[in-house]
This record gives C-alpha cells, sequence and structure tokens, in this order.
C-alpha cells in the first residue's frame, strides 16, 4: 500500500528539562529526561502508533519532530532535512508539510474566531506571505470543501466553537490541519477526549482521509486498542526511552518486552468470557520519576524478569526479527 | 463468575426515579424515570456516554445532587427497605460513608489537599464508629497497607500532592471502604489513570467485593471495563435505562439498537484484523431539547414510525442467568402489548 521511503527519521532525540532551585540565584540541580536518546522513522504512507502511559514522553516526542518543542539534541529529519538546523525561514516553509492534531477540541481552536475562519487561518497566512497561490475566493471554496470531506455542514461556516460538539469540534481540527495538504499529520491524543460512539467516527475519517490524500500519520495515544486499530506500526515508549517497536499486528500477537506484555494485559477486553479467562500482569507500582538519576533498564524496578545485568546498563534498541526491535537483555 | 444473587432480596431498589435540573432553557430531565436493583455482593455497571445520566444517577443515591439548580422529582430509593430520599439532612449523613460510599472519579480534585492522608482517612472513621483520632488514624494506616500502599506508616502522614494518580485513587477507596460499607459507588474511578493502574486498580476493587460482599455501583463509559468487573448492567441514553441485562447476555446478545452500536463502535485489542469500526452517526442529544418519542430515534438504524411517538415501555425477558433483562424499544414490544394497533395503522 504505502512504499518503502522513509518521510520522516528521528535520530537519537534527547529532550531534557532542567530542574532548577532557588528563587533568586536559580541554579541547576538536576534534569528531567523527558525524552532520552530515541530513534526510529515513519515511512510515506504509513501510520505510526506512540504509546505509552502518562509521562512516559511521547506528546514531548511529539513536540520536538514539530519544532514546537525545543530539543537537546539528535536529529530529526523531514524528507531528509534536518528540521533542527533550518533557519526560521526555511523552518516555517517546511512546516506546511506536517500539521498537528491536537488532542483537546476545547482549547486547540480559538473561540473568537468562526469555524470557516480557523480551517482557512493556515491558507491565509501563508498566501499573505506569498507561499501559496490562493485568491481569497479559491481560500473559502477549499474551506467548503474541507468542511465537507470532515463532515461538517456548510451552514455551520459561521458558526463559534462553543456551538459545536466536542466530535465536530475535533472535525474542524482537522479540516484545519489538512488545510495545507500536509505530507504529515501528527495527532496527538485526537480521540481520548471524545465519547465513544465519536471515537469511532472520528478514527474512521481519519482512516478515510489517510487513504484519499495518501497522508502519513504519528499517531499518539494510550489507548492500545485505538492504536491497534489505526496504526499499522507501533512504537511503544516507556519513561522517554524506547521499549519496543514493531508492527502493530506482531506486537498485538508476538510482544517480546516485559513492558509491551504488561501493557497490553492491561487492557479491558469488551467480551466477558474472554475477560474472565485472561491472566492480567498487574505492575507493582509506579512508572518512577523522570528526574532520578538512572542508571540500567528504566523498567527494572517493575520488571518481573529483571536480572542483575539490568542494573548496570540500559539494553540497547536491537532489531530481533525484521522489523521488531525490542530493548531487553532476554532478547539478545 | 459468582453464583447468581438473584434470589436474595435486593439491598438497594431505585423505583422511578427522576432528577431534574431547572435551567435557563429549560427543564433538563437528567434522570427520567430509572428502575434497578442492587443485590449484596453484585457488582452493577451503568454504562452510557458523557450527559447519560449516570453521573446524575448516583449523586441521587446518596442526596448529593447540587440544589438548586437539581431536584429529585420524583421516585423512591429503598436502602435495605427505608426511602433514602425522605429522611432528613441528618439520616442521609449517617447513612453516607457508613452505608454506601462513593469514590470519584479524579482522585486529585476529590481529596483535601491541606490534610495529611491519614486524618481524611480517619475523619469517617471518628464520625461514624466514634473512634478516638489515635485509633482512627492507626485504622487508616492498617487500611492503607490494605490497599498496598508501600511504606504506609511513614507515607500516611503525607499530604495528596506527594502521592501519584493511582496512589490517590487508593486512598480514595480507603476512605470509602474504611466503615465497611454495603455499597461503594464508583464513579469512572479508573478514567484518570494509565492502563496498568488501572488494572491495579479494578484488581483491587474486585478483590474488596469478592472478599466483603460489599456490593458495587460502577459508572463508566469503557465497555471493557464492565466486561471484566460487573455482574449485571444497565445502558444508559438520555436519561432513561435503556437496557439492562447480565453481563454475558449484554455482550452476547445486545437487544437495543444503542447498546449493539456501542459495542460494535469500540476498537479492541483481540478484534479481526482491520475491520472497520461501526459507528453510531450523529451525536448523543442535548437534554435540553429531547426529540419526542425513543430519544435515541434520529441516531437508530431500525427506526420506526411508532418512535417518533412514544416511549418504548419496559419490555420484561425472562430472568435468564439470574440477572432480570429487560430493554426499552419498540423492536422487542410484544406483538400482543396493545401498541400494534398504532405501529401497524400507520403503516396501511
Amino acid at each position: 500500500m504505502h512504499d518503502t521511503t522513509t518521510l520522516l527519521e528521528v535520530k537519537n532525540l534527547k529532550v531534557h528539562f532542567p530542574i532548577e532551585k532557588g528563587i533568586l540565584l536559580r541554579r541547576r540541580v538536576g534534569w528531567l529526561k523527558a525524552v532520552d536518546d530515541i530513534s526510529f522513522s515513519v515511512k510515506k504512507g504509513e501510520a505510526l502508533g506512540l504509546v505509552g502511559e502518562s509521562g512516559c514522553g511521547k506528546s514531548t516526542t511529539a513536540m520536538a519532530i514539530a519544532q514546537l518543542q525545543a530539543a537537546t539534541s539528535g536529529s530529526v529529519l523531514f524528507e531528509e532535512r534536518d528540521l533542527r538546523a533550518l533557519s526560521p525561514k526555511e523552518l516555517y516553509e517546511a512546516r506546511r508539510n506536517f500539521q498537528i492534531v491536537f488532542q483537546d477540541p476545547y482549547s486547540s481552536l480559538n473561540p473568537r474566531m468562526k469555524a470557516a475562519d480557523i480551517i482557512a487561518e493556515p491558507m491565509r497566512i501563508y498566501a499573505r506571505r506569498g507561499a501559496l497561490d490562493l485568491s481569497e475566493k479559491q481560500i473559502s471554496e477549499k474551506t467548503a470543501s474541507l468542511m465537507e470531506r470532515v463532515g461538517l455542514l456548510p451552514s455551520f461556516a459561521g458558526r463559534y466553537p462553543h456551538e459545536f460538539s466536542g466530535g465536530q469540534r475535533q472535525r474542524i481540527g482537522i479540516a484545519r490541519a489538512l488545510a495545507l495538504e500536509p505530507k504529515l499529520i501528527i495527532a496527538d491524543e485526537p480521540v481520548s477526549a471524545l465519547d465513544v460512539s465519536i471515537q469511532s467516527q472520528i478514527l474512521n475519517l481519519l482512516k478515510d482521509l489517510q487513504d484519499e490524500f495518501n497522508l502519513t500519520f504519528l499517531f499518539i495515544a494510550h489507548n492500545l486498542a485505538v492504536v491497534e486499530y489505526f496504526c499499522s506500526r507501533i512504537v511503544v515508549m516507556y519513561l522517554g526511552t524506547i521499549a519496543e517497536i514493531a508492527e502493530s499486528k506482531v506486537l498485538y500477537e508476538k510482544p517480546l518486552h516485559p513492558y509491551t506484555k504488561a501493557l497490553l494485559s492491561a487492557v479491558p477486553i469488551p467480551d466477558p468470557p474472554k475477560e474472565r479467562l485472561r491472566k492480567r500482569i498487574i505492575l507493582k507500582g509506579d512508572v518512577p520519576s523522570p528526574t532520578k538519576e538512572r542508571i540500567g533498564c528504566p523498567f527494572r524496578e517493575r520488571c518481573s524478569e529483571a536480572m542483575e545485568r539490568c542494573a548496570k546498563s540500559a539494553p540497547p534498541l536491537v532489531e530481533v526479527e525484521a522489523g521488531h526491535q525490542v530493548a531487553c537483555f532476554l532478547y539478545e | 463468575m459468582k453464583e447468581t444473587k438473584a434470589g436474595e432480596a435486593p439491598i438497594l431498589s431505585v423505583r422511578n426515579l427522576r432528577t431534574y435540573f431547572d435551567t435557563e432553557y429549560g427543564v433538563v430531565k437528567a434522570v427520567d424515570d430509572i428502575s434497578f436493583d442492587v443485590r449484596k455482593g453484585e457488582v452493577l455497571g451503568l454504562v452510557g456516554e458523557s450527559g447519560c445520566g449516570k453521573s446524575v444517577t448516583n449523586l441521587s443515591l446518596l442526596r448529593l445532587v447540587p440544589t438548586p439548580p437539581g431536584r429529585i422529582a420524583g421516585g423512591q430509593i429503598l436502602f435495605n427497605g427505608k426511602n433514602l430520599l425522605e429522611g432528613s439532612e441528618e439520616d442521609i449523613r449517617l447513612i453516607r460513608g457508613a452505608n454506601i460510599s462513593m469514590i470519584f472519579q479524579d482522585p486529585m480534585t476529590s481529596l483535601n489537599p491541606l490534610l495529611r492522608i491519614s486524618l481524611q482517612i480517619a475523619e469517617a472513621l471518628e464520625l461514624h464508629h466514634g473512634l478516638s483520632k489515635k485509633a482512627a488514624v492507626a485504622k487508616a494506616v492498617e487500611l492503607l497497607k490494605a490497599i498496598g500502599i508501600p511504606d504506609a506508616e511513614s507515607r500516611a502522614h503525607d499530604y495528596p500532592h506527594q502521592f501519584s494518580g493511582g496512589m490517590r485513587q487508593r486512598v480514595m477507596i480507603a476512605m470509602a471502604i474504611s466503615c465497611n460499607p454495603d455499597i461503594l459507588i464508583a464513579d469512572e474511578p479508573t478514567t484518570a489513570l494509565d492502563v496498568t493502574i488501572q488494572a491495579q486498580i479494578l484488581d483491587l476493587i474486585k478483590n474488596l467485593s469478592d472478599r466483603n460482599t460489599m456490593s458495587v455501583i460502577m459508572i463508566t463509559h469503557d465497555l471493557g471495563v464492565v466486561a471484566g468487573m460487573c455482574d449485571t448492567i444497565c445502558v444508559m441514553y438520555a436519561g432513561h435505562i435503556v437496557e439492562k441485562a447480565g453481563v454475558d447476555e449484554l455482550f452476547s446478545d445486545p437487544k437495543h439498537p444503542y447498546t449493539r452500536g456501542l459495542l460494535d463502535s469500540v476498537p479492541r485489542i483481540d478484534s479481526a484484523w482491520r475491520r472497520r469500526l461501526y459507528s453510531i452517526p450523529g451525536a448523543p442529544p442535548n437534554l435540553v431539547q429531547l426529540p419526542a418519542g425513543c430519544p435515541f430515534r434520529p441516531r437508530c438504524e431500525r427506526v420506526m414510525d411508532i418512535c417518533g411517538r412514544e416511549f418504548p415501555p419496559e419490555t420484561v425477558f425472562g430472568e435468564a442467568g439470574g440477572a432480570p433483562r429487560s430493554v426499552r424499544c419498540w423492536l422487542h414490544v410484544p406483538r400482543d402489548a396493545g401498541h400494534e394497533v398504532q405501529r401497524d395503522a400507520k403503516h396501511e
């Protein structure tokens, strides 16, 4: 379905936030390593899922890729150009190729703007700067067709965000992200704020759009069932690092990393007889604080398979089968 | 599955409960004529989307609906035969926390940030069991141990902000079970939590329910959670219970088109590969302007003429598997129920 050219490549990306103390003389007392040396790539036309629990660094990764958060080190290659090395002007031009759909459809739309203006704004900005050759009339037409495409009635054009339901607002956000015909859509928890019946509407819409416009998705979510449905490949993150990368079918059928196993076993299945028979791996304790200086595997305190060497050094991400990478000493 | 509790008398019976809110746009019937029973040791699930009335139902049970604008407009809530809606405020206070207790969705905002954890748990014990402060705090530490807080002796004296989300929810549970309640109401207890922490908390609630034969009313929008936890399920839509069934029957043979639609629209990790999800068209209704007849009508694929005229009566099925089963949908109203005439008349 999709070719194998790489659209986005993340190499050794690190995002560390300084922890400061003191009021007058602020000094750095440590680092919060939100994203700690991760590498992965997104192929053209695929939907790559980024999953993990809160605080694992998945959103920070997305923001660092979108250049909305400065990375500490590493590179973000979009079509082989490092976005981190671009000048502001070059970055501005590159941005039209990657757009974001945000999690919260309530706070990500300007309450003082009409729906049509929200959707048209990216086009207007680029047209004003001469980077997009569209007249105001063409922009209006394009806005109308985008609204229709995402399932909003033309009569909604003059309405303000508060007049829409959560699902409709998310449709506005999607139309806005599509306005510049990007190659990559970064969707940060696009359905987690929505009701079950609306969630499936939006997921199906995104899937149709992907096929129709040959879009590439970086899809961030904590809901594994949603990611399984939407994505062809999945990156599992834990505490700022990558635990496992695999095709979604492989990941769900044959997870390797003990964390992935626990995570999958914790997802409830809406099937009572099956659910009663399932063996759940209940992880002990919470995710440790990312501010703690650590050596060794980040998962070892909660891991049932922890060995001595896990405390000494962190396992590297190695390929165990074609396309299946895992960071665990069990599979060395 | 636990043995059936159908033979036992219910400890809580909700009969024709109506909770209305008077707003400037009109009367919002958040809960409109619902009835259900909770038996000893039963885990009852109330499932529905936002605005379906599931949380208001539970606030009504303990008379916690903010008044005004809310008011309980009718019905009965019989706890061990006594109507909770009748007694004085003091009467209901003796029930809250002691016999029926509640855990809320958001453990961050439901704990007092200025009070040490131990004191917050001890409060109910002092009030209901008349323990001294010292004894109550000691019991609180014991409870924290029982629910799996590591290093409970010292952590008991921490403040809520020093606890993680999962631990705060454990504290909420410790508070709720401190007086050995008969019924625990859990309002979306794991929605704010990560999936591995959710598994821990659900496991804990289930164990507590089994061990203490405590009944649980579990409110959630997550059908996966219900499947693993509940014995009986009530599906709510626009203030009504549209379907009531034992958990196995509900999932294997959903009768209401809404229930069926919900089940089909949830992505699941064990599903056949790349099946397209079903989606129910439209959005949950605005409770101020409900359509006439069945509120699900505008989104229903099997809509008939009669659906627009009249809200469907409750059709009760045989008590298969011990759990009462009923549905409110014209598709299931038997042909001899007297409504047939109207249905046919329109088709002629």
